[in-house]
């Protein structure tokens, strides 16, 4: 009788083990076409541009007088543009600065965002206050035109100014998604077992709480990828991101300012074009798919 | 609700106090004089610059010099133009009917597909016509504004003929006539159809979802069962009650609004509040760009106070505490 209860109950815990929320949602995941065709077409994306360098025909800063403006064929994959460069060779090394732009920027923002809102929805009190009027605050500028504001002003200081001015104006919304979800964990007898063992607030929260929220991280993570790679190539079309000598998506962009290359030079800006919005197109997939394979009422 | 509404209008005083520090903190640190806009940015004869500062209280400590900029803010002058050779407040004065127009068009555009596709989508959920909306939607996410303008540039204006590419009104049409406002409507429909059309896909995506979680409320099975006809369950019982939510964007949607403008305005070269900020800052016209900046700060505050309220008056548990 005994052993029975012994077998199934060992039966029961390996099937629990088996079904750790982690693994139901990379199970779930995996089963997501569309979010795997994006995560693949996303992985080669970023593969081809840190290859750049070994793959791209051409410097990316040569020219090539006697070929300015020519159409895709010959020589050139995908044309040149108007001062004479390789766009094939630009649209490698532009995904290159561009991508990397975006997952700093990321990263910077998680960071901020998560320190913050794990800091205000753990403590609650006047630092909760005290934080979230910061961050309230801080939500009233309108984003992009604050951001073309002082990236105008640190025009001079290259591509990390433009990394601190983006990160440290959006970190705002994924700060109060990660508050309020800190909250409610607090409130689980966990926390409360943990602090009464004697643990300090930096260990329950980096121990016990953050495991908790890191789903809610993990997604607002890829939406702030998203976000951050449109807002360097806006601002880069703008003449307010990348410095010009380095190629971005946004800077190829930047040609099509004059009519006469929209309407005569298709091959300048239709492919950096399509990169940055099927690459997003794929963030978001993925985004979704992340999000759906966390939430158990989801049915897949 | 009245209380709700001057509570929520006082907490707005400090924070518009806050921004404009900031906003004269960034003033400080434009090249050139951003506060008056009297000194030349293309003279650099130390000289000048030095008795030029001098003269216009530039060398004065900070506080000073705040308390002379906010009186004059609030007297509604912003000092003059560099470029432009005229008071900040005329040349804003031009440019604000054009972007005004472009707002109040594309959020018509933007309320009319969304209202169409959303209503279409939730009334035949997991249809072909359903997933192709769907579909729509996550393109428009996707696709970053400036580059669906240039696509759009590309197809309707110089492809198909259909809208002028740049500018925001044509050349040779006296003001005044109604050719000339004809003219202005013409100029502003592919940037309002742009700005518009990519802030669909929420709007759509929310109208989905609220009536396909309503039509399985007890009150339309109540309806069903009574032999309503189903045209008149889904236009009468349902969207009256899922357009409430819809409402409280429109707040939000100012702001959007703003960001987007700056953009779409570059793109189309189009004269407005958006397309004057990114020239001035390329000119160096900063008491310009000082004072739009202000401007667009306090619209967005205004933007999340008009949200606020209409939450309010739409769901009252919000007005308590």
């Amino acid at each position: 009788m005994s052993s029975i209860d012994t077998k199934k109950a060992e039966e029961l815990e390996k099937k629990a083990k088996k079904q750790s929320p982690w693994a139901i949602a990379r199970r779930k995941l995996f089963k997501n076409k569309l979010a795997m065709i994006s995560l693949a077409f996303l992985v080669v994306v970023t593969i081809l541009a840190y290859l750049a360098p070994v793959i791209a025909p051409f410097d990316p800063s040569r020219v090539d007088i006697i070929n300015r403006n020519s159409p895709p064929g010959g020589d050139y994959l995908l044309g040149t543009d108007n001062a004479g460069r390789d766009v094939w060779t630009s649209l490698l090394y532009g995904a290159r600065t561009s991508l990397t732009i975006g997952f700093v920027c990321m990263f910077a923002v998680v960071t901020i965002a998560t320190v913050i809102g794990s800091i205000s929805g753990f403590y609650g009190g006047w630092v909760d206050a005290v934080l979230m009027r910061f961050t309230d605050f801080m939500m009233n500028f309108p984003f992009l035109v604050f951001v073309i504001v002082l990236a105008s002003i640190f025009r001079e200081a290259g591509i990390w100014a433009l990394i601190v001015v983006l990160s440290v104006l959006s970190w705002t919304g994924a700060a109060r998604v990660v508050r309020s979800k800190t909250m409610s964990e607090k409130e689980n007898e966990y926390v409360m077992a943990a602090i009464s063992i004697g643990g300090t607030p930096f260990k329950v929260i980096r121990k016990h709480v953050l495991p908790n929220v890191m789903t809610t991280i993990i997604v607002q993570a890829t939406l702030l990828l998203a976000v951050m790679i449109v807002a360097e190539t806006a601002l880069s079309f703008l003449g307010f991101g990348v410095p010009s000598g380095t190629p971005s998506w946004g800077n190829m962009m930047q040609e099509a300012r004059q009519p006469h290359v929209i309407r005569n030079a298709w091959w300048i800006w239709v492919p950096p074009g399509l990169a940055i919005t099927f690459t997003i197109l794929a963030i978001n997939f993925i985004g979704e798919g992340i999000k759906d394979a966390f939430n158990p009422k989801s049915l897949r | 609700m009245l209380l709700y509404t001057l509570r929520r209008i006082l907490i707005m005083i400090p924070i518009m106090v806050m921004i404009s520090v900031v906003v004269f903190a960034l003033a400080l640190a434009m090249p050139g004089d951003a506060l008056s806009g009297q000194i030349d940015p293309a003279n650099s004869d130390p000289e000048y610059i030095e008795e030029m500062r001098e003269r216009l209280g530039l060398n004065d400590p900070v506080h000073v010099q705040y308390g002379r900029w906010m009186a004059g803010v609030v007297q509604w002058d912003f000092g003059r133009s560099f470029v432009h050779r005229m008071d900040v407040t005329e040349v804003i004065g031009q440019r604000l009917p054009n972007t005004i127009l472009l707002s109040v068009m594309s959020l018509i555009i933007t309320y009319i597909l969304a209202f169409t596709m959303g209503r279409y989508a939730g009334r035949h959920p997991y249809t072909p016509g359903d997933y192709g909306i769907q579909g729509i939607n996550y393109l428009m996410l996707a696709i970053p504004s400036f580059v669906a303008a240039i696509f759009a540039i590309f197809f309707f204006s110089f492809q198909l003929g259909w809208f002028p590419a740049t500018g925001s009104v044509g050349s040779g049409v006296t003001p005044g006539t109604f050719e000339y406002y004809l003219s202005r409507l013409h100029h502003a429909a592919l940037p309002a159809l742009v700005l518009g059309g990519l802030t669909t896909a929420s709007y759509t995506q929310f109208l989905r979802n609220d009536i396909i979680e309503s039509s399985q409320k007890d009150y339309v099975r109540t309806a069903r069962a009574k032999g309503t006809s189903e045209n008149e369950i889904y236009n009468k019982h349902i969207l009256r009650n899922s357009i409430i939510p819809i409402v409280t964007l429109f707040g939000f949607d100012i702001a959007s609004i703003i960001g987007g403008a700056v953009i779409i305005e570059t793109v189309f070269a189009y004269r407005g509040i958006g397309e004057l900020l990114i020239s001035s800052i390329d000119r160096r016209d900063s008491s310009v760009v000082v004072a739009v900046t202000l401007m667009l700060s306090v619209a967005t505050l205004v933007g999340n106070l008009i949200a606020d309220l209409v939450y309010g008056v739409v769901d009252p548990r919000i007005r308590v505490e």
